[in-house]
């Protein structure tokens, strides 16, 4: 059996389990057991919303981008806008730009601060070395880092001592019309081993009733990995690069005529990484870690670019210490020097050329009482970057009871906030709102805003997760969040008269303010069952309620309902693996998805099916079809236009392993 | 900048999703799996215990007893289980057969600790985790296992665990030294972590 073996042995119930008595050592530390009977040790005794993708649901889910996988954990918002956007929100306020939402692929957070959200058209991982997606809703906790307060999603790659031999996959279809992925592993007996890959894509676009198909996207991509294990020392050093051509359509303002129009054009995006991370072990669960990254990004959209270098240094240390006490600590540092040139004289950074600088630090003490049986954690992250004044604390408390080993009850309380972005407090909007009978144009403006405040939160959770039985494991979470100072769009004066290099234009002056608040509550809850051992189910249910409104004396222009209807309040989710023998798999992810009033879009629901045939010990194909309900249907407005509509498709895939 | 405006709010929209494709591809699913269970042999022990049972296997292999441990110099490898047995007919299944240097190996169910040199495998099972020590040390030349990060910490010497959905095992180095047992470095190699 070839490690990263895309069918596992003994997974049917026909299997012949004296099978695995032949298997080495290493080979039996690869086999997944996920019967729920045992949910990693991790998840029961986290005290907080925890969800693990593993590689293997992405695989039977026939996802082929991360923003699809994450459909399948509960409270997370995926709605596609088009082939290449996704809107992505972890209990409410979700948003092309995926704000407050901390995003990092092996410790790497992949965030930017030029709007404190997430470019999801560039965080492509090849699908076959994702070992699991954790997803935190909520505010992590003390240790992970700024903008963790509605979530955190943290996407793990495998190590490379599992992804060992050569690896070829590729395929095609409508929607995904061509893909290839490489990739080749190698090592020494000795704790050394590395890989190197490379992939590509092309896809298709979405319906566009208009006619206007300019959301393709192409996609090349290469990078490595290698780790090394010495005694208690383990080192690690990965990059990636890439380089991207997708096709956006953006709004653009400028004060010459033609003072507004939409620019359907390629953004070109390239860009790349390199980590190097040490961790020593010192014993008896002591340990510390150093990490260092570089990253650099070339965004060049249609009406915008940004160049960003950025340089990162984070340190971490676990110590154990008497009376059942576990204290860690960390801090880190992350300076981006970046360059914003003017691609639209509607839109710009001011200055063009700055560096952000971000400095945080955390501690955290994780107290045992009552007998192993109930832990206290209590912590705080410090953090202060160049848009905030002083350090600003977020202390969190949280609660952990293991009555016994079948369940576990938690609860806790956050103070979470984001920090102030480029977008807030370095730019400069320009909105067209009509030319005036004497030719004069009329604009509105949103001016930067230095004073942009962070926005605060407070959750407050409870949770509970229990074994019944072998075959059945419940995890069922309710939270209460209250938030101020959220982003508003604020008027700040009356209309006047301005020239500027293109003449004379009537200005209504604006700005990003901090002038809405309000509360989110609700609860999700996701159910795996495995009634026989060759049929799993999981499932998931999130109700949210968003209630959003003006701060008192707040000069905002009317948001709030926009924000409030564009996340919905019901989600479902369910997916079925089935082994129908040890050569064919049969899988249905189905998922229910209620309304976005305030982006025109109904409730939908559809499905996706897999079907995976072993057709030789080296070779597996998949047959996946996606969205197959409807021809089409619209998940989100995020694009000018009309609404896009993303189609029914398939694929076909060949995996050759060895 | 991809979004920002001043829209005003558009109106509303509802339409209720339709359900029956869905429903007959589930159902699809659920006959599947009905007429399969109906068919299937009752090897319906999880995954999970049938690799821990390949490890135990594997121990014995990649393991050395003193021969002070043995009865005679050909008494089987006993493989005993103390407490409610987790592994069904798997463990017999795995081991039937099995000769590891020599030995052959044998299956003992107990309900209280054994008798000196009568197991060289000892597993113990999570139903005993909350009587007292049922080990102070059951001697030399017996390999103590259990399951949970807390086993070894107390003086087990393999503990299985866990972890990111596959199955991992931590090695008191300490406590199988003190039982004058040698683990292959293979074996540690392997370990998800060892306690010294």
């Amino acid at each position: 059996m070839a490690q990263g073996d895309p069918q596992q042995p003994g997974a049917s119930g026909q299997a012949d389990p004296t099978a695995l008595k032949n298997l080495s050592l290493e080979e039996l530390s690869q086999i997944e057991v996920t019967t729920p009977s045992k949910e990693p040790v991790k998840v029961l005794k986290t005290a907080a919303a925890i969800y693990v993708i593993t590689g293997d649901d992405i695989r039977r889910a026939g996802a082929t981008s991360i923003p699809e996988a994450l459909r399948l954990a509960p409270g997370v918002e995926v709605a596609r806008i088009d082939a290449n956007n996704w809107s992505i929100g972890i209990r409410g306020f979700g948003s092309n730009l995926t704000r407050s939402v901390l995003v990092l692929i092996d410790g790497r957070t992949v965030y930017t601060p030029l709007f404190a959200g997430t470019n999801w058209d560039v965080q492509n991982v090849m699908m076959e070395d994702v070992d699991r997606i954790e997803v935190i809703r909520g505010p992590g906790g003390t240790i992970w880092g700024p903008n963790a307060v509605n979530g955190v999603i943290n996407i793990i790659t495998k190590d490379t001592k599992d992804t060992r031999g050569m690896l070829v996959s590729a395929g095609g279809g409508n929607e995904e019309q061509g893909f290839a992925n490489v990739r080749y592993g190698g090592g020494n007996d000795a704790g050394f081993s590395y890989r190197i890959y490379g992939m590509g894509f092309t896809r298709g676009t979405e319906y566009h009733p208009d006619g206007h198909n300019f959301d393709d996207w192409r996609s090349a991509q290469a990078g490595f990995r290698l780790d090394w294990k010495e005694d208690r020392d383990a080192f690690t050093v990965q990059g990636d690069i890439y380089d991207q051509a997708a096709g956006k359509s953006v709004g653009a303002t400028s004060y010459a005529p033609p003072y507004s129009q939409t620019i359907d054009a390629n953004s070109y995006l390239s860009g790349g990484n390199i980590l190097g991370r040490w961790r020593r072990t010192l014993g008896d669960g002591d340990d510390i870690q150093v990490q260092v990254y570089y990253d650099r990004t070339d965004r060049q959209a249609p009406n915008y670019q940004e160049i960003r270098n950025t340089f990162d240094i984070d340190f971490l240390q676990r110590i154990r210490l008497a009376g059942r006490q576990a204290v860690s600590f960390g801090f880190g540092a992350r300076v981006d020097p970046v360059n914003d040139p003017v691609i639209v004289s509607g839109l710009q950074f001011v200055p063009n050329k700055r560096t952000d600088y971000l400095l945080t630090g955390f501690v955290q003490d994780e107290i045992g009482l009552v007998d192993q049986r109930v832990s206290l954690i209590l912590g705080t992250k410090l953090l202060h970057t160049n848009f905030t004044t002083g350090v600003d604390f977020e202390p969190s408390a949280r609660l952990l009871w293991t009555p016994d080993d079948e369940q576990t009850v938690w609860a806790a309380f956050t103070h979470a906030l984001r920090t102030p972005s480029d977008s807030e407090e370095n730019f400069s909007l320009l909105g067209y709102i009509t030319t005036l009978a004497n030719g004069t144009p009329y604009f509105a403006r949103f001016n930067p805003n230095t004073k942009f405040a962070p926005e605060q939160m407070n959750g407050y959770e409870l949770g509970y997760r229990r074994l019944l039985g072998k075959k059945l494991y419940v995890d069922v979470t309710g939270f209460y969040n209250h938030y101020h100072n959220l982003f508003s769009e604020d008027l700040t004066g009356a209309p006047s008269l301005e020239t500027g290099s293109t003449g004379t234009y009537l200005l209504l002056p604006a700005d990003f303010g901090n002038g809405l608040r309000g509360y989110t509550k609700g609860a999700e809850i996701a159910p795996e069952w495995r009634p026989k051992d060759f049929w799993r189910l999981r499932g998931s249910y999130s109700f949210l309620h968003m209630n959003v409104g003006k701060s008192p004396n707040s000069a905002d222009v009317g948001t709030a309902p926009s924000i409030v209807g564009s996340s919905p309040q019901h989600q479902a989710t369910v997916q079925s693996a089935f082994d129908l023998s040890k050569r064919f798999q049969f899988d249905l992810t189905y998922r229910v998805v209620s309304a976005l009033p305030a982006q025109r879009v109904p409730a939908y629901s559809t499905a996706d099916v897999r079907f995976g045939w072993r057709l030789a010990r080296q070779l597996d194909l998949s047959l996946v079809g996606q969205n197959l309900l409807q021809p089409r249907h619209v998940e989100d407005g995020g694009d000018p236009g009309p609404l896009v509509g993303i189609k029914r498709s398939a694929y076909a895939q060949l995996t050759w392993s060895r | 900048m991809e979004q920002v405006s001043l829209n005003t709010l558009p109106g509303r929209k509802r339409t209720a999703p339709r359900l029956n494709p869905a429903t007959i591809l589930l159902c699809l699913s659920v006959a599947a799996g009905l007429t399969l269970s109906l068919s299937s042999q009752a090897a319906d022990e999880p995954l999970e215990y049938r690799v821990k049972a390949a490890f135990l296997l594997n121990f014995t292999k990649f393991i050395e007893w003193p021969a002070s441990s043995f009865e005679a110099s050909d008494s089987p490898i006993a493989v005993c289980i103390l407490g409610d047995d987790p592994f069904g007919t798997v463990l017999d299944q795995i081991l039937a057969g099995e000769v590891v240097n020599g030995r052959k190996l044998s299956i003992q169910r107990l309900k209280r600790a054994p008798a000196p040199r009568s197991c060289q495998v000892l597993f113990v099972s999570r139903s005993e985790k909350d009587s007292p020590k049922a080990l102070p040390s059951p001697g030399k030349g017996v390999l103590t296992v259990g399951e949970g990060e807390d086993f070894v910490r107390e003086g087990g010497m393999i503990a299985f665990l866990i972890e990111n959905r596959r199955v991992r095992f931590d090695i008191n180095e300490t406590a199988a030294d003190n039982a004058e047992l040698k683990l292959s470095s293979k074996l540690l190699s392997v370990a998800r972590s060892i306690i010294k």
